[in-house]
């Protein structure tokens, strides 16, 4: 049988480097420029119905770029 | 404030809000984003550093706190010569690493245990990585390379 290079030997996990070192960046590590934060507001009761959404008075407030509903 | 400290042995003087955690100082303010927030609460270990040698949950030491301290985080943690040292080189040898997010936190939290004992059992070494979870290995490998490592420190 011809010599397997990789079945059967072990392998160095290729991203190992990174992650025991810190150096590895996740979702929440990336810095972009002039990057927004979100947050989502959650309903404050267990079962409702949305009639109107008033999204005025958040994007009143200075900073709020955007605000998103489905 | 001005909040000053020792990282990594640097010193360093950081203008920061008086209210905002040890975490946030280290990721957002200094760029060391080896801490992460897992859980915010102290219960997952992530943001574990070691602060005058005893480790931490970052996410529960407030910023002013770390005034006059000594932090190491997982950045500061290498070998003489800049690459990995013997615990991070287990670390892979063992197959401990997957996702890896635990991983800053274990790393501080073998080298917490081998500044106190080199001779630990699995059981001390289970005991000792208490603060920090893992959802991807089980802990075996993480366990196997901090053993192996402190039969290694104590050959030395």
């Amino acid at each position: 049988m011809t010599e397997l290079h990789y079945i059967g030997k072990p392998a160095r996990r290729v991203d190992a480097f990174d992650k025991v070192t810190g150096k590895a960046k996740y979702i929440a590590d990336y810095k972009l420029p002039s990057m927004l934060y979100a947050r989502c507001l959650r309903s404050e009761v267990p079962h409702a119905r949305i009639v109107k959404l008033d999204t005025a008075p958040a994007l009143a407030i200075p900073g709020v770029r955007a605000v998103v509903t489905s | 404030m001005l909040i000053q400290f020792t990282v990594n042995k640097k010193s360093v003087a950081v203008e920061a809000p008086a209210d905002i955690t040890l975490l946030d100082l280290l990721r957002d303010y200094l760029g060391l984003t080896g801490a992460k927030e897992g859980c915010a609460v102290g219960e997952c270990g992530a943001c574990s550093v070691l602060m005058d040698g005893r480790l931490v949950n970052s996410c529960l030491v407030l910023a002013p706190q770390a005034d006059g301290s000594e932090i190491l985080t997982i950045e500061g943690v290498h070998a003489p010569d800049g690459g990995l040292n013997d615990l991070q080189e287990n670390f892979i040898t063992y197959g401990a690493v997957q996702c890896g997010i635990c991983i800053p936190g274990m790393v501080l939290a073998g080298e917490a245990l081998l500044l106190e004992t080199l001779t630990p059992t699995r059981a001390e070494i289970r005991t000792a990585l208490a603060g920090n979870l893992c959802r991807c290995t089980g802990y075996q490998q993480i366990v196997d390379a901090i053993e192996a490592t402190a039969q290694q420190r104590r050959n030395q």
